[in-house]
């Protein structure tokens, strides 16, 4: 029996959110939330592992009570336990804070029930930071492996995993000694079409709560606001590009378009160095 | 994972209006109801011009306006836009009894509306399951005793199955309740565009006194280029619906693009400037089953029936389909509590979900208007010629260009003679009086 | 007399459908395809191919002068194009649940 955690976060699905065309800023209002989609590929490794091996899955999350809802879909990925970390104490948290108040309570778990292996997406899609997940494992002091593409092998009873990462030149195999810290590519996992008794256990599945007292007591000077570093000076929206020529292929026809298009990129310079 | 059966007392098919609304009732008289949506949620997939009609939501919800509906503009003007190649004349009711409390209809927006509803349902103690699929019938000794869905391990057991699988009536035909496809002419598919506009915009282009007033017109001629089919109009809080609907059947004879027939109404002289400046906030087609009575599928069989879309539950001519596709669905979820209460499913039981709805306005209204499809089919003059010979006429009436009255007269009447013969004209309107008189 | 001629197709604006299909939400199947083309051959021998101007998406388009392609992740459901290609060549069924165009106000 395997036990096995992942920690997720509900994001605005970037690929619905509109811009203000007379603003230019992000309209936020009306975007649906969703389960932050690394988080996902994450769960279904884990639920496959779980198939392979028996044992159970823990989902961990902070956020809004809304956040129930990315915690079901776990449940219809095939995990068994959600605790949402909820509290207004928790709000305004960074990455720092945010990895503290994740890393006490996953030790909490831990230490009644012991954990194997930890999934973190490799980011969030919403602040794309991916630090989240090396904050927990450092405060643990658990081995960590980022842009995990492939788990080869668990072995429980020598106490260790082998983990394909990607990095920008080439892969790399890595064994870690358990409890050890996944940050997950996409690839890790195939998401799976759930079975029906799964989708209907999370369409019922009542998660647990935990707040800034219970069951974890934290200091709090060290969450929210107060316990966040990171300040936020100034933001905006980078200037809009002067928009670039269009060729309508309704227009002018496909072969013509891609020709004026094709073109262009080579009477440039830049692009035609790198036909070279 | 467990092997246990997942049973219900009663199986809907479809979240949508019919489908909630009879699993309301259903659950409302505590019964274990599942609600199986194939859409992300409830509202997904649902799609329409369009306007719902406040005497069928009352009906099920008598408390509607304490719920705080997601309803947009109420319907103070409602009527006809006859438009010619470049011209309009316009047709249409306001203040009087439209606006009178409680206002009959309501523009609405489905997606957000057929999610509240469902979640009105969901409050009854309906259970939703979303993002399944359902694909057949399980049948126990001839009679229907739950579905097959796309999931794995994905059998759901009920004794009695009301399908609102919406126009598309597959599973309705699998069950055998009808024996054909829809026919291309007894169908119509509408295209529409939902335009965000400015309430101020709004009010000022269409002569709105305010945002508490709110448009539904159906626009006539030039708008289906001569093809049976009508266009809308219809206000939203902060944007525009329009959209042209037109026969199946048409559009296989003219294989226009039904995109670029919708482009055309939107660039007509007298539409383009409601809708200068407006953001396309979704585009979206779907199909309207318009063959009425004579499409009608049988309604009932032992274990199931069949309402809204699905049984061609609407009136072509008004229309109307969601009120019927309510009003359906509650007959079907009372008579579910029936079979329940004398633990019977069999076809003779569920007959009672028939008996109940002919004596509502929806089969009466339905049988009364079975001739209009082949009529509206049959007399293309009604989309083109009528409608340009009203704007000529119109126009000739309201200019003088310094001619007499009297040659005026007969500039109009010729107008339309040249168009069609007298007789025609008198035969048009017999033919469609009695495809509205329903005899 | 030609059928296209029922109407005047000058009138017709040129819309680009697919500048109009960034208003829709997907969630596309990347596993399963929910529509299919029964047998290629039939639509190489059809020769008005109606199916390129019926859909109100534009799924359907030709490839190479004499067959046609699907668009799949454009489709929004309708069912128009199995009532109507004039082979019944087209195999048709509702996307996975869940999957599918999932319309925000419809």
């Amino acid at each position: 029996m395997i036990h096995l955690l992942v920690s997720i976060k509900q994001v605005p699905d970037t690929t619905n959110i509109r811009i203000d065309p007379e603003t230019g800023s992000l309209i936020r209002k009306g975007v649906p939330a969703i389960l932050n989609p690394y988080d996902a590929h994450a769960v279904a490794a884990a639920a496959e592992w779980k198939r392979k091996l028996g044992g159970k899955i823990t989902i961990i999350t902070m956020g809004p009570p809304s956040a129930t809802l990315a915690l079901q879909e776990c449940i219809e990925l095939g995990a068994d336990r959600g605790i949402l970390l909820s509290d207004r104490k928790f709000a305004g948290s960074d990455t720092w804070a945010t990895s503290y108040v994740l890393a006490e309570a996953i030790r909490k778990i831990h230490e009644e029930d012991p954990i194997d292996l930890l999934f973190f997406g490799k980011q969030a899609i919403d602040g794309d930071t991916a630090q989240v997940g090396p904050g927990v494992a450092t405060r643990l002091e658990f081995p960590l492996i980022t842009y995990a593409t492939n788990i080869r092998e668990i072995n429980q009873d020598e106490g260790f995993v082998l983990i394909e990462r990607k990095t920008e030149l080439r892969t790399e195999i890595i064994r870690a000694t358990l409890p050890a810290l996944l940050t997950c590519e996409k690839e890790i996992a195939e998401i799976p079409y759930a079975a029906l008794p799964d989708l209907i256990k999370s369409l019922r599945y009542e998660t647990e709560t935990w707040t800034a007292e219970d069951p974890v007591i934290y200091d709090e000077t060290k969450i929210g606001l107060k316990g966040s570093p990171t300040k936020v000076s100034k933001t905006g929206t980078p200037k809009q590009h002067e928009p670039g020529e269009t060729f309508k292929v309704a227009e002018i026809g496909l072969k013509e378009s891609v020709d004026t298009v094709f073109e262009k990129m080579i009477s440039n310079s830049s692009v035609a160095s790198l036909w070279e | 994972m467990s092997n246990e059966k997942i049973q219900f007392d009663v199986v809907v098919v479809g979240a949508g209006l019919a489908g909630s609304t009879a699993a309301a009732i259903a659950a409302r008289h505590g019964l274990d109801v599942a609600i199986i949506e194939r859409g992300r949620s409830p509202g997904g997939k649902n799609f329409f011009g369009g306007a719902l009609y406040t005497h069928s939501l009352e009906e099920i919800y008598p408390d509607l306006w304490d719920r705080k509906p997601p309803l947009e503009r109420p319907v103070t003007e409602t009527g006809f836009w006859f438009l010619s190649k470049d011209g309009m004349v316009k047709a249409t009711v306001q203040g009087g009894r439209i606006n009178n409390e409680p206002i009959d209809a309501y523009v609405a927006l489905r997606a957000k509306f057929d999610s509240w509803w469902a979640e009105q349902a969901e409050e009854e103690g309906a259970f939703i399951i979303p993002k399944t699929l359902v694909t057949d019938f399980i049948y126990e000794e001839g009679q229907v005793v739950g579905v097959t869905t796309d999931r794995p391990q994905g059998d759901i057991y009920a004794p009695v199955i009301i399908i609102c699988e919406g126009v598309n009536n597959i599973l309705t035909q699998k069950l055998g309740l009808i024996d054909h496809d829809i026919q291309p002419t007894k169908a119509a598919l509408a295209v529409k565009q939902l335009i965000s506009l400015s309430p101020k915009t709004i009010n000022a282009r269409l002569g709105l006194p305010s945002r508490k007033h709110g448009m539904a017109i159906s626009v006539v001629g030039d708008v289906s280029m001569g093809m049976p089919g009508l266009g809308f109009l219809y206000t939203a809080d902060k944007a525009v619906s329009l959209g042209v609907g037109v026969t199946l059947h048409a559009l296989q004879e003219t294989q226009i693009k039904p995109y670029e027939l919708l482009q055309r109404y939107l660039e007509h002289p007298a539409i383009a400037p409601i809708i200068e400046g407006g953001q396309l906030m979704e585009y979206g087609a779907h199909l309207i089953p318009e063959g009425g009575w004579k499409e009608m599928p049988k309604l009932f069989t032992g274990g199931a029936m069949v309402a809204g879309d699905a049984a061609s539950m609407v009136n072509a001519l008004h229309w109307e389909g969601t009120n019927m596709a309510i009003v359906a669905g509650k007959q079907a979820g009372l008579t579910a509590i029936e079979a329940h209460q004398k633990g019977d499913f069999s076809a003779q039981t569920l007959s009672s979900y028939q008996d109940g709805l002919q004596e509502r306005f929806v089969m009466k209204d339905l049988r009364q208007y079975r001739r209009m499809s082949k009529f509206l089919a049959n007399h293309p003059e009604f989309m083109e010629i009528y409608p340009t010979f009203l704007n000529d006429a119109m126009g000739n009436f309201f200019t003088s260009f310094g001619k007499p009255k009297r040659q005026l007269y007969k500039e109009i009447w010729r107008s339309l003679t040249s168009r069609r013969s007298l007789l025609k004209v008198i035969g048009d309107m017999v033919s469609f009086g009695r495809a509205v008189i329903g005899i | 007399m030609d059928k296209k001629n029922k109407v005047n197709r000058e009138d017709l604006p040129e819309v680009y459908i697919d500048d109009i299909l960034m208003s829709l939400k997907y969630y596309t199947d990347e596993h399963e395809f929910h529509l299919e083309i029964i047998d290629p051959k039939v639509c190489q021998q059809c020769v008005d191919k109606p199916c390129i101007d019926f859909c109100p998406v534009g799924c359907y388009r030709a490839q190479d002068g004499d067959t046609v392609q699907i668009a799949v992740q454009s489709c929004i459901e309708c069912g128009t194009c199995r009532i109507l290609c004039p082979y019944f060549n087209i195999s048709w069924k509702y996307p996975r649940g869940g999957f599918g165009v999932n319309y925000k106000f419809g």
